[in-house]
């Protein structure tokens, strides 16, 4: 067969090889129920091992594990990209870090007071939703809107001395925003909030929680934009946290969803696997906008905002922003 | 991508550094970033020569930079006014530095002259911006703080906006000037752009309110930029987009440029060709063709960008050439022209192909 090169921009569905059909079972035709079954574990039992014999075969070899192909490894590459912030060509961005709204958290110059607060009327979940925030947040306050603007807050809370403010909004009695808002001088961020579940929908007791300060893990915030959410994130806690409670907070970037989780560890008597139990509560969000300064929708400037832009932004499903 | 001249770039960014780029696609940035003033810029404009760049921080800093030797030279010092600085203007040689508490100040070598803009409580300086035509006339604006004429000299305002007056419910409409630019072809002409999404044009001569009009309330505008065309400007928002606006009344959105995902904070136009070159904080500098709207260039700086000026690069010797070229031309057709006619004199036939000779090239320079 003739092979021609082809460019990317004209794949057209190949026109060599054979059909394929659904595949049939060999032992369809027999009609004992029992037997058919049989027949069919039987050969697939062999298959199975057949498998495992050629995996055992390649490890044998040496040949090196494949990586599946998933829409994370696809990724289509961000040119804002960090990669190493040691290297030469970041120093631009390092001289960004050094001066940035968090740079103070980042010399541990000072503890970080968070103020938790909810739209008006929140219903019974969204409470209890800010509760086991603060509970998961050390120094951290909780308190009723009492039908205060945000502005307003965020003017009486730099003057209570908070570094941080987070409000959670709900639509349908669930939680489903949480806007972050920095303090004194922003950014603030604003986040879609969603699966949602409270220590008692998993069938756990904040009783387990302690109140040591938890550890936070901060992964896969690669870009630019997502480098600024996870240290947005990471400054809503303690920066020393007390490593004998074996509390583990976790922000996991995965194609732009931050899935948090909230862990006990624990090692086994070798130390050197860690057993994880799961305290809750588990919710996930999505960045919807980064705001310069303190939270003005109308008149702020936005670092980035994806409202309006979905077609434009969202044009391939291998392309993230974090 | 097809950039027909390329640029001299020069951003400021959120941190206070500067950055240097000219307009080619596989090409590194420089960045200056030994910068002592670690504080926003605020303004940047060309200085006195073509090879200094004054620039304004945030904390009220103004230096000087040489693009020559690509360094910071000068501070200067004794400015009087608090806050940020808002604007920067060229008076032959001095130097118009605007304070956000609304102080003027005029430098020159030998000393600082400066006055204040009494404003009232609660109202600021947001934009101070020369009018290269007439240079002795700064058009300042602010928050709570309408459009004002000011004449240098006299320290006096020559032209107060009328306020936008009541709206259906009694209340006063506030305008809130975030940027000012003098349209290109007349500069009586200024064009507003304000927080509250209006871009509002005044014509000293003629009234106080504005000429025209153009509202859009769901945006907010953070910068305006007079365009190559008459009474055409494009204007930038905090939520990332740029509009071409026809000032002609009833003024209108004639194009809408995207491709941005963060707040666009200056705008500069091409004085020939329809161009204009962005920054956002979204830490991307872009060109667009304002025509065909397409985003010719984009390139990640890396930091927050703030300001820009632009220098187009002259390519000195093929330009020469093909104006040479064009007005051997020229002079032909016209020598084919009269030499048809009925010539009654040489003399003044000669003198105006040599005056049009001069105006090419008064044009390639500009």
């Amino acid at each position: 067969m003739k092979v021609q090169e082809v460019s990317s921009e004209d794949i057209k569905p190949s026109t060599s090889g054979g059909v394929l059909f659904p595949e049939e079972n060999k032992y369809g035709h027999i009609k004992n129920k029992d037997v058919r079954n049989q027949r069919y574990h039987k050969i697939k039992k062999e298959q199975k091992k057949a498998k495992k014999q050629r995996k055992a075969e390649r490890r044998e070899q040496g040949i090196p594990k494949q990586a599946p192909h998933t829409l994370e490894t696809l990724r289509e590459k961000d040119e804002t990209t960090v990669g190493d912030l040691a290297a030469e060509e970041n120093e631009p961005v390092r001289a960004d870090l050094e001066q940035d709204e968090f740079s103070e958290y980042y010399k541990s110059s000072y503890e970080p007071k968070v103020l938790i607060t909810f739209s008006d009327n929140p219903m019974k979940k969204t409470r209890i939703f800010g509760r086991e925030l603060t509970r998961i947040i050390p120094n951290s306050n909780f308190l009723y809107r009492n039908r205060s603007g945000v502005k307003k807050i965020v003017k009486s809370a730099k003057k209570e001395n908070y570094t941080d403010i987070i409000i959670v909004n709900e639509n349908r009695k669930e939680p489903d925003g949480l806007l972050v808002i920095h303090l004194p001088d922003g950014p603030t961020a604003y986040f879609k909030v969603s699966n949602v579940r409270i220590t008692t929908e998993l069938r756990k007791s904040h009783k387990a929680i302690t109140s040591h300060r938890p550890e936070v893990i901060l992964n896969n915030f690669s870009t630019r934009l997502g480098l600024t959410i996870g240290r947005m994130l990471g400054a809503l806690f303690h920066y020393s946290p007390e490593f004998q409670g074996q509390r583990a907070v976790a922000f996991h970037n995965q194609r732009d969803y931050i899935f948090f989780r909230h862990y006990k560890y624990d090692f086994d008597s070798e130390g050197k696997k860690a057993k994880l139990r799961e305290l809750g509560p588990r919710f996930t969000l999505k960045l919807r906008s980064l705001q310069k300064g303190t939270f003005d929708s109308k008149y702020g400037q936005y670092e980035w905002i994806i409202e309006g832009r979905r077609h434009a932004m969202e044009s391939s499903r291998r392309r993230f922003f974090l | 991508m097809n950039l027909q001249s390329q640029y001299f770039i020069y951003a400021g960014t959120v941190r206070g550094a500067l950055v240097y780029t000219q307009s080619k696609i596989e090409e590194r940035a420089q960045y200056e970033l030994s910068n002592t003033e670690k504080s926003e810029i605020t303004s940047m404009e060309w200085g006195r020569n073509e090879n200094e760049i004054v620039v304004g921080h945030k904390n009220g800093a103004v230096k000087l930079y040489s693009t020559l030797n690509n360094k910071y030279v000068k501070t200067l010092g004794n400015l009087e006014g608090n806050g940020p600085v808002v604007g920067i203007g060229i008076q032959d040689q001095n130097i118009i530095v605007g304070r956000n508490s609304g102080h003027i100040n005029i430098w020159s070598k030998m000393d600082v002259d400066s006055f204040s803009l009494n404003l009232q409580d609660e109202s600021t300086l947001e934009c101070i911006v020369s009018n290269k035509n007439k240079t002795n006339i700064i058009g300042t604006g602010g928050e709570r703080n309408d459009f004002k004429l000011w004449d240098l000299e006299m320290k006096k305002p020559v032209f107060k906006a009328k306020s936008m007056g009541h709206d259906e419910l009694n209340l006063p409409i506030p305008t809130s000037v975030r940027s000012i630019c003098f349209l290109s072809n007349d500069s009586n002409l200024a064009g507003c752009a304000t927080k509250e999404g209006y871009v509002l044009l005044y014509d000293e001569r003629t009234q106080r309110r504005p000429v025209t009009k153009f509202i859009e309330s769901k945006a907010s505008y953070t910068t305006i930029a007079a365009c190559y065309r008459e009474r055409q400007c494009v204007v930038g928002t905090t939520k990332g987009y740029i509009q071409l606006i026809d000032l002609r009344s009833p003024a209108k959105c004639i194009r809408t440029y995207k491709s941005f995902t963060g707040g666009v904070t200056s705008l500069v136009c091409d004085s020939v060709s329809p161009i204009v070159v962005s920054t956002s904080l979204d830490r991307h500098l872009r060109i667009h063709n304002l025509d065909t709207k397409e985003c010719l260039y984009k390139k990640y700086l890396k930091q927050s960008l703030t300001k820009l000026v632009i220098k187009p690069i002259v390519k000195e010797e093929p330009n020469e050439e093909a104006v040479q070229g064009e007005s051997e031309q020229v002079d032909e057709e016209y020598e084919a022209l009269f030499e048809n006619m009925k010539t009654v004199e040489d003399k003044p036939k000669k003198r105006k192909s040599n005056r049009e000779e001069g105006k090419l090239h008064k044009k390639k320079r500009n």
